[in-house]
């Protein structure tokens, strides 16, 4: 073993004492800017500068293992100068500021890329009024000053002040609205390996979960919901599990949302007990008949139907319906994909404490915007009277988006009268997630003389989001209602140009719930579009890493990425017999990734050998971060392509445990080069992109082996 | 019923009164407060729960407590044995391992008990020793560098 030493003392007082489980609201409205000297001065919505001179940042997005608890006040701190090392980070809400699109939230690969003009913005304007206010205290051009570590210099004079002995002179000069930036050549912070800081606390086992939460005289409760989906509990006999010692109560558990599933709750004074109150409770539970599609068969049954017939039109150009019929080379295929589950890492947790006058939940959300009126709705309590005490998050992958274990733990506080923790057994969260919907798809795409696709027609089918969250709907060329989610990737912006293109949507009524994957829409139809670009490039007779690098010729960032691919993965080199090569790539709200993907079969079994990723996200805030975030997507999309399938069966999901739902383990996973374009653009996203490229790459890569197209996921 | 159970927690001698069927797991968390073991799976397919029971790596989840009257159970909590971090722990910092960190008590306590077993495992035996603890995000390529890390290669 290695001598290195760090010591727990140093790097607990460094980084533990920023952790950022305790969740501090700002008060409403407008924080009063005045200050004496001995107190914290706010500086609009991101910046407090302490008089010790540490200065918190504000954390308006969640941490679920993208790093944005270290990439977010990294934009403040760059901006700011200030001092890294004595920085703070705390979670806020309750501020316009905080919104994007006007809800608080953390999904769609958007915290940076958003985060990136108005957190740079708020950190140079502290740092302009900390100027003039040192300019005004020592009578000198504010030109004359410069700005190091927190600190305001004057170099001919050798005056020096901290922000913190500033701050309240700062205060009472107005915050430019346009303050300069700094050009990118100059950054010192942004673009370096900034450790992650929540990396100590992550690997000494105290970051603190939903999970972990203790509260006095908290109660723990598991949910016990039906096995198929739509049933309601008729009868059930509490005495079984009251008899299980620790069991406290057994009470009717509400729905928590329109469409959701209501069930049984068992309350108890722990896990155990409260889980082995529920498996006592379960047998004797008499449901109502389900309201879901009975099986896997039934539901295909339903897409293929869907398929057979004119759908809604999400999107047309050009005139695909005569343009197919002045092609010769034509390819048409029928592309499938199953339900998934999100299995985060850490199962659905929340705390509630209801009071009379007050409401305090401990949970890690993505959705911090959807939580307060929630919890305004089912507690009647006032937004001032909430507090949210933000917790890291076991993973997020999108169903942290949603608020169904929030209302569990307000709903079964308000009852008990007491705080109480809601933990979802690993059964319940596998059989009542949000799933990634399961499409199917028909495409015939026409080839014009030169091979180039000429025509695209394309019809889904599949489960859609807009059941449940109305507001995402959109309205299609003829005047139907959409799911812009659902045809991603497929209507405008195209990454390919094809002059004729149709794409309709049919959306499926399974009953099988359906929510936001990692990638949402692009984990399907990056599949559908990449695998389709794989064979157009085989009917034309091309390389497909070449045939894509003449479709994007018009897109020099997508040509740089697709050649930095072609010789990190050593493209040209064929690889040894046995062992295939293929490609995918996807421009995902402005991200270019292009993932090339090496495999073997070993028995009938694939076997994935090493992957190589070449983005371009614009410029990287820290390329370690963004390393992990590609490098884990990665795997996420293998996983999908190669194990996860959520299996419906009598009504509901069939898998009960982890045992029945495989995920990638440490065994299955290739070595994976991660390369950037260098550049100097606005960053784009990262932490869904590379999920969707992998699953095609991997289906071509086992092409490339044995000449079988794979059009139907998961592979095993 | 509740019964006293004693075994020796990260070198300290404890009792603690619960029932004796309860999994190690859930006495770790809520009875003894230390909360760096966590919940997966409860089936013994995720490894988040692991700790070391007389220095082998078991998932908590599938041990009764009863089960480890006498011996010697070790957490992430006392894995470092003073002020400075573990190798392991400090190889998992110095390689950026953890993202969400959920499963990274349960990888770090099954990389520290292979490297004391075996203090420069081949790739082989990594894998071997790794793949039961999962990791929804993908942390597996950094798991392995941070192992090699520890065991005093390059990292590579
Ligand atoms: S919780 Fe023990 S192995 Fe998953
Ligand atoms: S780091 Fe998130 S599950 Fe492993």
């Amino acid at each position: 073993m290695t001598a290195f030493t760090l010591s727990r003392r140093t790097l607990l007082g460094a980084t533990i004492a920023g952790a950022f489980s305790v969740g501090i609201r700002f008060s409403e409205p407008e924080l009063i800017r005045e200050a004496t000297a001995a107190e914290p001065v706010p500086f609009g919505a991101w910046i407090t500068v302490h008089p010790d001179n540490t200065i918190e940042i504000a954390l308006h997005k969640s941490e679920m293992g993208q790093g944005v608890s270290t990439a977010l006040p990294m934009l403040v701190a760059e901006e700011l100068d200030a001092d890294w090392d004595t920085i703070t980070v705390r979670d806020a809400y309750g501020r316009p500021e905080y919104g994007t699109f006007g809800m608080q939230f953390t999904f769609g690969s958007m915290s940076v890329s958003t985060s990136w003009l108005p957190l740079r913005t708020a950190g140079a304007a502290v740092r302009a009024v900390l100027l003039e206010a040192a300019a005004a205290r020592w009578e000198v051009p504010v030109d004359t000053l410069r700005t190091e570590r927190s600190m305001v210099l004057h170099d001919a004079t050798g005056n020096a002040a901290t922000y913190g002995e500033l701050a309240a002179d700062a205060a009472l000069l107005p915050l430019p609205a346009q303050p300069a930036l700094k050009d990118p050549a100059d950054f010192t912070l942004i673009g370096t390996n900034v450790p992650r800081r929540d990396s100590v606390a992550k690997s000494t086992g105290t970051a603190s979960y939903g999970i972990d939460v203790v509260v006095p005289d908290m109660l723990v409760a598991v949910p016990l919901r039906p096995a198929a989906f739509g049933a309601v509990p008729e009868s059930w006999d509490e005495s079984v599990a009251l008899a299980i010692p620790g069991v406290v109560a057994v009470k009717p558990l509400p729905a928590p949302g329109a469409g959701m599933d209501s069930g049984l709750a068992v309350i108890a004074t722990g896990f155990w007990a409260a889980s082995q109150g529920r498996d006592a409770l379960a047998p004797t539970v008499v449901w109502t008949a389900g309201t879901a599609l009975a099986d896997d068969a039934a539901i295909t049954a339903q897409l293929e139907a869907l398929l057979a017939e004119p759908a809604p039109l999400a999107f047309e150009v050009g005139n695909p319906e005569a343009a197919i019929q002045r092609t010769k080379t034509r390819v048409e295929a029928t592309y499938t994909t199953p339900f998934l589950a999100h299995v985060t890492m850490e199962p659905m947790s929340a705390v509630a404490h209801v009071r009379a006058d007050a409401v305090e939940i401990w949970t890690g959300t993505q959705a911090q915007g959807f939580i307060f009126p929630l919890v305004e709705q089912l507690t009647g309590l006032p937004r001032t009277a909430i507090v949210l005490h933000q917790q890291y998050l076991g993973t997020g992958m999108g169903r942290r988006v949603e608020t169904d274990v929030v209302a569990d733990a307000i709903n079964l506080s308000s009852m008990m009268q007491a705080p109480v923790k809601v933990i979802w057994p690993r059964e319940e969260d596998l059989r009542h997630d949000f799933y990634r919907p399961a499409t199917a798809h028909a495409i015939t795409v026409g080839l014009d003389p030169s091979g180039r696709p000429f025509t695209w027609n394309h019809r889904l089918a599949g489960e859609s989001n807009i059941t449940r969250y109305a507001f995402f709907s959109a309205t299609g060329p003829t005047g139907d209602t959409i799911d812009p989610m659902m045809v991603s990737g497929l209507t405008d912006p195209f990454r390919y140009p094809v002059p004729h293109r149709r794409i309709e949507s049919a959306v499926a009524s399974s009953g099988v719930p359906v929510g936001f994957w990692r990638g949402v829409g692009e984990t399907n139809n990056a599949f559908v579009v990449e695998s389709m670009i794989n064979e157009l490039a085989e009917a034309a007779g091309t390389d497909p890493l070449q045939y894509r690098l003449d479709l994007l010729a018009d897109d020099p960032r997508s040509v740089a990425v697709l050649s930095l691919a072609r010789d990190e993965s050593g493209w040209d080199t064929p690889p040894p017999a046995g062992i295939g090569r293929g490609v995918a790539f996807t421009d995902f709200g402005g991200s270019r990734v292009a993932t090339v993907i090496e495999a073997t079969i070993v028995d009938t079994a694939p076997r994935i050998l090493k992957a190589t990723v070449a983005v371009d996200c614009g410029l990287v805030v820290n390329p370690v971060i963004a390393q992990q975030q590609i490098s884990g997507a990665t795997i996420t999309g293998l996983s999908a392509a190669l194990l996860e399938q959520v299996v419906i069966a009598e009504g509901g999901v069939q898998q009960r445990s982890l045992a029945e739902y495989p995920l990638l383990r440490y065994d299955q996973a290739p070595e994976i080069t991660v390369v950037f374009v260098p550049s100097a653009e606005p960053p784009t996203g990262l932490g869904e992109p590379a999920t969707v490229t992998a699953p095609p790459a991997l289906t071509a890569a086992l092409w490339a082996v044995d000449g079988l197209r794979r059009r139907s996921l998961p592979l095993r | 019923m509740p019964e006293p159970v004693s075994f020796t927690l990260n070198g300290t001698s404890i009792t603690v009164e619960t029932s004796p069927e309860t999994p190690l797991l859930w006495v770790l968390r809520e009875s003894l407060g230390l909360t760096g073991t966590k919940y997966g799976c409860g089936v013994g397919s995720c490894g988040a729960c692991t700790v070391h029971l007389d220095g082998a790596p078991i998932r908590s989840c599938l041990y009764p407590v009863a089960s480890v009257a006498g011996k010697a159970v070790v957490t992430i909590e006392g894995l470092a044995p003073s002020d400075d971090l573990h190798p392991v722990q400090q190889a998992w910092i110095a390689e950026s391992v953890a993202q969400c960190g959920y499963c990274q008590s349960g990888q770090i306590m099954a990389a520290a008990a292979l490297l004391a077993a075996t203090p420069d495992p081949s790739d082989e035996q990594i894998a071997e020793a790794m793949s039961g603890n999962l990791c929804r995000c993908g942390t597996y390529p950094a798991v392995r560098r941070a192992i090699k890390l520890a065991a005093g290669g390059t990292g590579a």
